[in-house]
């Protein structure tokens, strides 16, 4: 896909260079250029997915040249502008595209493209995947995230509640560089194997893996699509995702999160926790504000070699912390980390 | 896509880094497993282990020991024994607690938790707490704790909160080793936060869920899984629901799960979910409302108290915490329910009552 797209197309999103495909034709990220014939390209095709104990399981993705195969990329937009995604399915069975409530592809057979074109939804994260032989296709690894950014990003809103409004106000505001999305999935190897040979029933859900963004354990602790990082009073807006069938509990330490949209819709209360519930097919944007942490004593610490802070966020089901049935915790993990800087105070 | 994912170094436990690079050298470093540098390994196999000193220690204004016992039994209703590991408090006289004992201080002050790991390494994480990694018992992200510890934290807002170990925490926390931990506010018991509603009882629901599978196989190795092999510990299939450790149906009449209260008083439910399920909870009969959720206030300011209604089922994720007063009506018994469901399926597995007796 990155011989296809032009330069203009990708933008890194956060300072940790989140890769995404921009997709609409708005210039509101940089240089103004005419709107492409197409703005993003979908191939469908098998791929075999190689997880954190090195096991390799076989796949659907819809794009097997990034480092990590499932999910699908990120794609962006802005809300209300016009987009369009070439699908292309090169892989010997019937594929779809479609996010709920705003586009559906319809079938796709193989060794065909369809291009779907849509208007981008209201400010937001979207799941999308392939809904055929729901829940199998998602679950065999076709899905991905779209992120709708409202045209004043002042909030990750349009229309952002009085409540996120005041709350993104007093954790000092958001840079709206400043986001990272969590698309947790499960995978069930026994599953997959029976899907790629053919199975068209879910008959039992076994998951032995546990993934964000794709990778698992130390890989998703280090992977700086998924590790955060910045300075007290740097707020990080998280999109969290379920795409699998359990659900998770993520618990993050450090700092409690302000849940700001909970299933796609905008939180009329914004409710601060440590663990938030992410059902399946769940969409809940959080915003980590990056305060001190609250309970350190005494702060700030004498000694430089604390810094970074670094913290994990885990699903708190925790038998979502292992691999293979055990490994703990080369599970569903993340972590964050607060630089000691001089520029910003540490108070 | 390749091309956009960034170079930055990896995030490590770079605190324990700069001790190896020589930025900094404690002396009680020296010596241990500290020196390593983090990696797969490092981040679950082989976890630095120590018993350092506590970095800036202060004079606390609590001080607590938890030392860590294995020898806990609980008959379940089929005639099963269940073992489980928990902390014990010294000071109580109460041996091989289950769960843990209750710690119960006051915003603001300082805290020490003395965590003594006994023969195998253990941690404390005061979950919901928001210390400094080194204090915040994570393996990973600080050390295991190999002979004793003090953890340092001093609370700032007042709420709900647990403590459990985070080795190997899937099997451990299974395992039982967990306890409430209560901040209250300066003023002391009786009133939910600085300016929140005031409550004249006070009950606690604490939910678990046991495999019994689990427990044989954490007796048997302390570190199942963790460096290899296949313990099976993302299957869960629990057989006991448990309110405050006592298995259901023995939580409809055990003095340590029923709540009592005279007409008209305002009963505090603090509800904390340390099953693996995806708990409903109901109160049927009475009318809840939630005041606070994971140790912050609904006071209006971003969020609002949540009605439960009579009968309708409050959510509560694995490892949630919600509390609620529910005022107590005229003379009688009210069923309060949790329904445990199945973190895949969704399908309840079981379920766990008490009673509120209004007298
Ligand atoms: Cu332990
Ligand atoms: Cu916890």
């Amino acid at each position: 896909m990155s011989q296809v797209l032009r330069r203009r197309d990708f933008i890194r999103l956060s300072v940790v260079g989140l890769g995404v495909v921009v997709v609409g034709s708005r210039a509101a990220f940089g240089e103004s250029t005419p709107t492409p014939a197409r703005d993003a390209r979908l191939e469908i095709t098998a791929a075999p997915v190689r997880l954190i104990d090195g096991t390799t399981v076989p796949m659907w993705s819809f794009d097997a040249t990034q480092p990590r195969p499932v999910p699908g990329p990120v794609l962006m937009a802005v809300s209300g502008e016009r987009i369009e995604i070439e699908v292309v399915n090169h892989h010997d069975r019937t594929h779809a595209f479609a996010i709920d409530g705003v586009v559906d592809s319809g079938p796709i057979p193989p060794n065909t493209a369809r291009t779907v074109t849509f208007d981008a939804p209201p400010a937001g994260t979207y799941l999308y995947l392939d809904p055929l032989q729901a829940p199998l296709n998602r679950l065999m690894g076709l899905h991905g995230a779209l992120i709708v950014m409202p045209a004043n990003p002042v909030t990750p809103y349009d229309a952002p509640t009085p409540a996120v409004s005041r709350y993104v106000a007093d954790i000092g505001g958001w840079d709206s560089t400043r986001q990272w999305v969590w698309l947790f999935n499960q995978i069930d190897p026994a599953l997959c194997q029976r899907v790629a040979a053919g199975a068209t029933t879910l008959d039992t859900f076994k998951p032995r893996y546990f993934t964000i963004n794709g990778a698992s354990g130390f890989e998703a602790a280090t992977s700086p699509d998924v590790a955060i990082h910045g300075h007290i009073g740097e707020p990080a807006l998280i999109r969290s995702l379920n795409a699998g069938l359990a659900a998770h509990a993520p618990h993050i330490h450090g700092n409690h999160i302000g849940m700001l949209a909970a299933h796609g819709a905008v939180c009329e209360d914004v409710y601060e926790r440590d663990t938030w519930r992410l059902p399946a097919m769940a969409r809940h944007d959080v915003m980590l504000p990056f305060e001190v942490p609250r309970d350190a004593h005494p702060w700030p610490p004498s000694d430089d070699f604390h810094f970074p802070l670094e913290y994990p966020m885990h699903c708190h089901c925790e038998m979502s912390q292992t691999a293979g049935g055990g490994l703990y915790p080369h599970g569903a993990i993340a972590h964050w980390a607060i630089e000691k800087t001089i520029d910003k105070g540490l108070t | 896509m390749s091309g956009l994912i960034c170079d930055l170094p990896s995030l490590r436990s770079r605190q324990l880094t700069a001790i190896v690079d020589g930025t900094t050298t404690p002396a009680w470093a020296e010596g241990t497993s500290l020196h390593q540098l983090s990696t797969f390994e490092t981040f679950g196999c082989d976890v630095a282990k120590a018993s350092p000193p506590t970095p800036d220690r202060v004079t606390p204004d609590v001080s607590l020991v938890r030392k860590v016992h294995t020898g806990a039994r609980v008959k379940m209703p089929d005639g099963v024994e269940v073992r489980f590991w928990g902390f014990e408090d010294p000071a109580s006289g109460v041996s091989k607690p289950f769960p843990s004992p209750l710690i119960r201080v006051r915003k603001g002050q300082v805290v020490h938790t003395r965590l003594e790991a006994s023969k195998k390494v253990h941690t404390i994480h005061h979950h919901g707490i928001e210390p400094l990694p080194f204090n915040d018992g994570v393996g990973h992200t600080s050390f295991e704790t190999s002979g004793s510890y003090t953890y340092q934290w001093r609370p700032a807002d007042a709420g709900t909160y647990f403590y459990h170990c985070h080795v190997n925490t899937v099997l451990h926390v299974e395992m039982g080793m967990y306890g409430l931990l209560i901040v209250d506010p300066p003023s002391g018991p009786g009133t939910l936060y600085e300016g929140g509603p005031a409550y004249d009882v006070e009950a606690f629901i604490v939910a678990d869920d046991v495999d019994p599978r689990w427990h044989i196989v954490g007796q048997d190795d302390h570190h199942a899984g963790v460096c290899g092999g296949d313990p099976e510990l993302d299957r869960f299939e629990p057989q006991y629901f448990l309110i405050n450790g006592v298995p259901n149906p023995r939580t409809l009449t055990d003095p340590r799960c029923l709540i009592g209260a005279r007409p008209g008083q305002r009963i505090l439910i603090r509800l904390l979910n340390a099953s693996y399920s995806d708990v409903r909870f109901r109160v049927m009969g009475l009318d809840a409302t939630v005041h606070m959720q994971d140790a912050r206030p609904l006071d209006g300011r971003y969020a609002r108290p949540i009605p439960v209604p009579a009968g309708t089922a409050l959510a509560s994720g694995s490892a949630q915490r919600h509390d609620l007063i529910v005022v107590a009506g005229a003379p009688g018994t009210h069923v309060v329910r949790l329904e445990f469901r199945h973190w895949i399926t969704g399908v309840v597995q079981g379920v766990a009552e008490t009673r509120i007796v209004v007298a």
